[in-house]
């Protein structure tokens, strides 16, 4: 199926997209590189009216990284930003989450910022930037924003941007070197999305203390979720397998997944537990054995 | 060089490959409206109100339809009537059709549809197949007594048709049984998801109706749209455009009638395409099941006597095939393994659900599924290596199947025993890790019998045309197979041999491409064509070459004279030289398979009796299961399968990949749920296909065990990939978690729910 009729405007810069923005209101949807967005309208799930094409845009297409993060631009195609060593060795989480997002062909047209700004609870993005705190640049009619991961996705496909903002850049904190790094995944075929994610970031100290842990999960809830409970739970132990074992029921006691067509809440319940162990023990193997 | 047994390129394939080709639902005609059909939200209903007079009055609205418009009764296959177009009074599923439009354009259609006032009284719908059959459970169709069928058949209320075998002394059986084991399965609903929808567009001319539809079986279409239309057959002419697979699922009519009725109304040609959520909602799939089976051992393994209910879930009416393929499923539960004494009842019920019908195997898959996982449980239970349980069962030479027939040969033994050097048994059996599996399973499949016909023409050129009712559903069947066969008995180049578009008004009766019958049914047809075709080309070289006809070879386009290569004239010359003199060099051929013997005594409501061209198999897997979340990855995929005679090697070993792959969709991913009546997964994003990355590799070897009636010895061999594929996963996952999984799909659900049984049952 094709889309029902819209307007098709183009935007030479992100100052001219927020005044498209702003001229169309709610009508308008930002178009990027549109592997949400095109087969929502294709299935007549979405009809916006204005589609405003951010792809002649050039100022939202970078990787930067200076001593403390990581900066990525808005329109940097997911398979530039997965192969980019820059952003693999500042955030190995990135590449490692980006493998299981969609199919190649998907991550060579789609954008960072959009899947972050489309805010697909089982998204592998928007887990990336909740796991690890990550903060996103916003530019509305009176100028930029900052706002934390946790408070920017709200809901299934709904952000804190306001109709006129559009979503600039994120940034990352930069990863401890060594930092181990893993995403556990589990869909029923190849390249579905996930039933659940879980991401996890773990740094040991010298002492085998960890003196960095973050973990995030997505699909299980009405956005991704950061557990904070596992985390202080491991946080300065030397994770061992009882350890392991704990944060992760404590994980599964801090999300709430709901029944869908996909799967049940208690299976998703269930996965949360064994996902975030497997992923928390892989990361550890992954710091260990160093990054391949 | 000849053409039998090589990998021949299909004739489609460029057209195909460089997308030139005009599938049906490409094709349209100048000034075609747009068709949509109106279909009832209910599962159960009482018609209260259908009002059409605002719609009527709509823009761009050209004709509407309604009961009506078609007064006929009919259901696939003529076997029983129970089926009207539209729902009169009465709903009984939702997605039934309560009215049709034709408008300009496709808004308008829609807007008309939405302008329909429907008032629909909801009744309880009944919705499982064991409740529908209990005292007191609401009649789906109340005047079921009234329905026509084409042979009288055992049937009451919601229970639409029974089929029984029943040989031996099962009672005295089981009195000395050893073990009695018991096992029931349930399975899904598997929907066909050709790649091209249900598509048909319909004009009316000169009294007669001519609909464009991708359809399987031509023949079928023509008599089932006459019928619910009420004239005559010939009254409508079916043409078939290239055919974006099939699977089954285009083997009934779905659209075809209600264009033809919008095109009379409207005096224009309708176009009806089905959307993929229409084509999920609407279109019959393969029917749930519920197997439960009964079976009495003796201590060396050996089956003395088995029990078998079979509950077809037939959905509201017998559209499909379900009712006509009932007694397939008893006849597959006793043709692989010798089953001396045996009662089998397959009962198809009324739903308040979509209809079902056939998909490649129709009822095969879960009963191979639930005979397999239950052969597996009488092998623990006797403490049995499950190889050796199945090969001291195996029916072989002098061994009859459960309708008496015998079994033509030693070759299930030799397709296990090929698969043995493929994956050796013991090897695998002291290799194995944990949450790994594996699992052999043989079977025993048909070939359609069905009628097919074929005429044939010597071009003016030397090429040949056969003009055939034959559909290519994608197999290669018409576009590499019969092509092959005419070549080689004709000595012309396979690029020489035509084959017409299928066309009821030009095309001799054909069965359709079901059952793999194609190369086989219609091969055969065109073969008693071409044989005529052979021999009036001879008479006609004889007479130019001074020769006997005996002496004359047909090769490399022309006829030569045995011994004597440069006395040899063209076809050309012989077809130019027969319009002078004997007339033009034409022939029609017909094939249907000779009767089997088998004890039609013993079976009662059986449309489907025995085995034709029966083919012999042997499917194994390796599979390792993730003990945590329940996940199934299928490793490795092993097939040998005897086709008769291999035609095209590469046309088979499509095949078998195919099948085999849609297997594993039905074994782990596909699902087409009914909740309360109405289908959840209307998308492909829930109703799982399996893809490419989803596939193990798929190592195949193929057995020739000649057919004495096949053309060259050949079988059917599209088909039966599909049927033991279910069940070799299901024993491989049992093997690997060591325990038993009874439904299908195999979802992770169900496995970490078998674990944590088993679990328990240990601690």
């Amino acid at each position: 199926m094709k889309p029902p009729p819209f307007e098709y405007r183009s935007a030479h810069d992100s100052a001219e997209a927020v005044n498209l923005l702003t001229e169309y209101g709610d009508d308008a949807k930002i178009l990027a590189g549109g592997q949400s967005l095109v087969p929502l309208m294709n299935f007549r799930m979405a009809r916006p009216s204005v589609l405003i094409d951010i792809n002649q845009t050039h100022d939202m297409t970078h990787i930067r990284a200076d001593d403390g993060h990581l900066v990525v631009g808005a329109m940097t195609r997911q398979r530039v930003l997965e192969r980019d060593q820059t952003a693999g060795s500042a955030v190995p989480l990135l590449p490692a989450a980006l493998a299981h997002s969609g199919h190649t062909t998907n991550r060579n047209r789609g954008t960072f910022g959009g899947s972050l700004a489309h805010a697909d609870p089982a998204a592998e993005l928007p887990t990336v930037l909740v796991a690890l705190g990550g903060e996103l640049t916003v530019q509305g009619p009176s100028g930029k924003r900052t706002v934390p991961a946790e408070d920017f996705f709200l809901a299934p496909l709904v952000t804190s941007l306001e109709y006129n903002e559009i979503l600039l850049s994120a940034r990352l904190p930069r990863l401890p070197q060594g930092t181990g790094v893993r995403v556990e995944e589990l869909a029923r075929r190849h390249g579905d999305f996930a039933i659940v994610s879980v991401m996890a970031a773990v740094h040991l100290d010298s002492n085998g203390r960890a003196d960095l842990v973050r973990i995030a999960a997505g699909g299980v809830d009405s956005t991704p979720i950061r557990l904070h409970e596992a985390e202080a739970q491991l946080s300065g132990t030397a994770l061992d397998d009882a350890g392991i074992d704990a944060a992760a029921v404590a994980a599964a006691d801090s999300v709430h997944p709901t029944d869908d067509v996909h799967g049940s809440a208690s299976y998703r319940l269930e996965m949360v537990r064994v996902l975030v162990a497997r992923a928390i023990r892989s990361a550890i193997t992954h710091q260990k054995e160093g990054h391949r | 060089m000849t053409a039998v047994g090589r990998n021949v390129r299909r004739a489609d394939g460029e057209g195909k490959v460089r997308g030139s080709v005009r599938y049906g639902m490409d094709y349209t005609e100048l000034g075609a409206l747009t068709g949509k059909v109106l279909r009832s939200s209910l599962p159960a209903a009482r018609i209260a109100r259908l009002d059409t007079s605002t719609a009527a009055t709509m823009p761009g609205v050209r004709a509407i339809a309604t009961a009506t418009d078609a007064p006929g009764l009919s259901g696939m296959f003529f076997v029983l009537k129970d089926q009207s177009l539209f729902a009169r009074d009465e709903v009984r599923y939702a997605g039934e059709a309560l009215a049709a439009v034709a408008a300009d354009t496709e808004a308008q259609a829609e807007a008309a549809l939405a302008a329909i006032e429907v008032v629909l009284d909801p009744l309880d719908p009944v919705l499982d197949p064991d409740h529908a059959l209990t005292d007191g459970a609401r009649l789906i169709h109340p005047d079921w007594e009234s329905y026509e069928t084409i042979v009288p058949g055992p049937r009451s209320g919601n229970l639409a048709w029974e089929s029984r075998i029943e040989r031996g002394d099962v009672d005295a059986a089981f009195q000395e049984a050893y073990r009695v084991v018991e096992d029931e399965f349930r399975t899904q609903r598997q929907h066909q998801n050709s790649i091209e929808p249900h598509a048909a567009v319909a004009r009316y001319e000169e009294g007669r109706y001519t609909v464009h539809t991708p359809t399987q079986f031509p023949f079928n279409v023509r008599g089932r749209t006459a019928e619910l239309l009420g004239v005559r057959p010939s009254d409508v002419r079916v043409v078939v455009p290239a055919i974006g697979g099939g699977f089954g699922g285009k083997l009934d009519i779905m659209l075809e009638p209600f264009a033809c009725v919008l095109a009379r109304k409207s005096g224009r040609p309708v176009r009806i395409v089905n959307t993929r959520s229409e084509e999920l909602r609407t279109c019959a799939p393969r029917e749930g099941g519920i197997v439960r089976l009964r079976t009495a051992v003796a201590r060396d393994g050996s089956i003395l006597a088995q029990e078998g209910e079979i509950i077809a879930d037939n959905g509201a009416n017998s559209s499909g095939e379900t009712v006509a393929c009932a007694n397939a499923a008893s006849l597959v539960l006793g043709s692989t393994y010798r089953v001396p004494n045996a009662r089998y009842v397959s009962k198809v019920v009324y739903t308040n659900t979509p209809p079902t019908a056939a998909f490649r195997g129709v009822n095969g898959p879960y009963s191979v599924f639930a005979q397999e996982m239950h052969l597996d449980h009488i092998a623990r239970e006797l403490g049995m290596d499950r190889r050796d349980i199945r090969l001291h069962n195996l029916i072989g030479s002098g061994d009859v199947m459960v309708n008496g027939q015998e079994v033509d040969g030693p070759f299930l033994r030799e397709a296990m025993d090929e698969l043995e050097t493929m994956r050796p048994w013991q090897q695998l059996q002291a290799s194995k890790r944990p949450y790994r599996g594996h699992a052999i399973v043989p079977v025993t499949w048909l070939t359609n019998s069905g009628a097919g016909s074929a005429s044939m023409k010597l071009n003016e050129d030397g090429t040949v045309t056969v003009a055939s009712a034959a559909t290519e559903i994608g197999s290669g069947a018409v576009a590499t197979g019969v092509r092959q066969l005419v070549a080689d008995q004709l000595g012309v180049d396979f690029h020489d041999v035509l084959v017409t578009p299928p066309d009821t008004d030009t095309g001799g009766y054909d069965l359709g491409a079901q059952g793999s019958r194609t190369t086989f049914g219609a091969g055969n047809a065109m073969i008693d064509a071409g044989k005529k075709v052979r021999e009036q080309i001879l008479d006609v070289a004889a007479n130019l070459l001074e020769a006997a006809p005996e002496d004359l070879e047909l090769a490399d386009g022309s006829v030569h004279v045995q011994g004597v290569p440069d006395r040899r004239v063209g076809l050309a010359a012989i077809s130019a030289t027969a319009s002078m003199t004997s007339g033009p060099i034409i022939a029609s051929g017909g094939f249907v398979a000779p009767p089997e013997s088998f004890d039609g005594g013993c079976m009662t409501g059986a449309l489907l009796t025995h085995f034709t061209a029966a083919t012999y198999h042997a499917h194994h897997a390796e599979v390792e299961v993730d003990p945590d979340t329940g996940r199934v990855t299928v490793l490795r995929y092993t097939v040998v399968q005897d086709v008769g005679r291999a035609i095209n090697p590469q046309m088979i070993e499509g095949q078998i990949q195919g099948g085999v792959v849609q297997g594993l969709g039905y074994a782990l991913y596909e699902n087409l749920r009914v909740h309360g009546g109405e289908v959840v997964d209307d998308n492909l994003e829930s109703y799982r296909l399996p893809i490419a990355a989803d596939t193990p590799p798929i190592d195949i070897s193929i057995l020739e065990n000649p057919c004495p009636y096949g053309p060259l010895g050949a079988k059917g061999a599209a088909e039966p990939p599909i049927v033991p594929v279910a069940a070799v996963i299901g024993c491989a996952v049992a093997d690997a978690i060591g325990a038993p999984v009874n439904e299908l799909p195999v979802t992770p659900f169900a496995v970490l729910q078998a674990l944590r049984k088993q679990g328990e049952s240990a601690a």
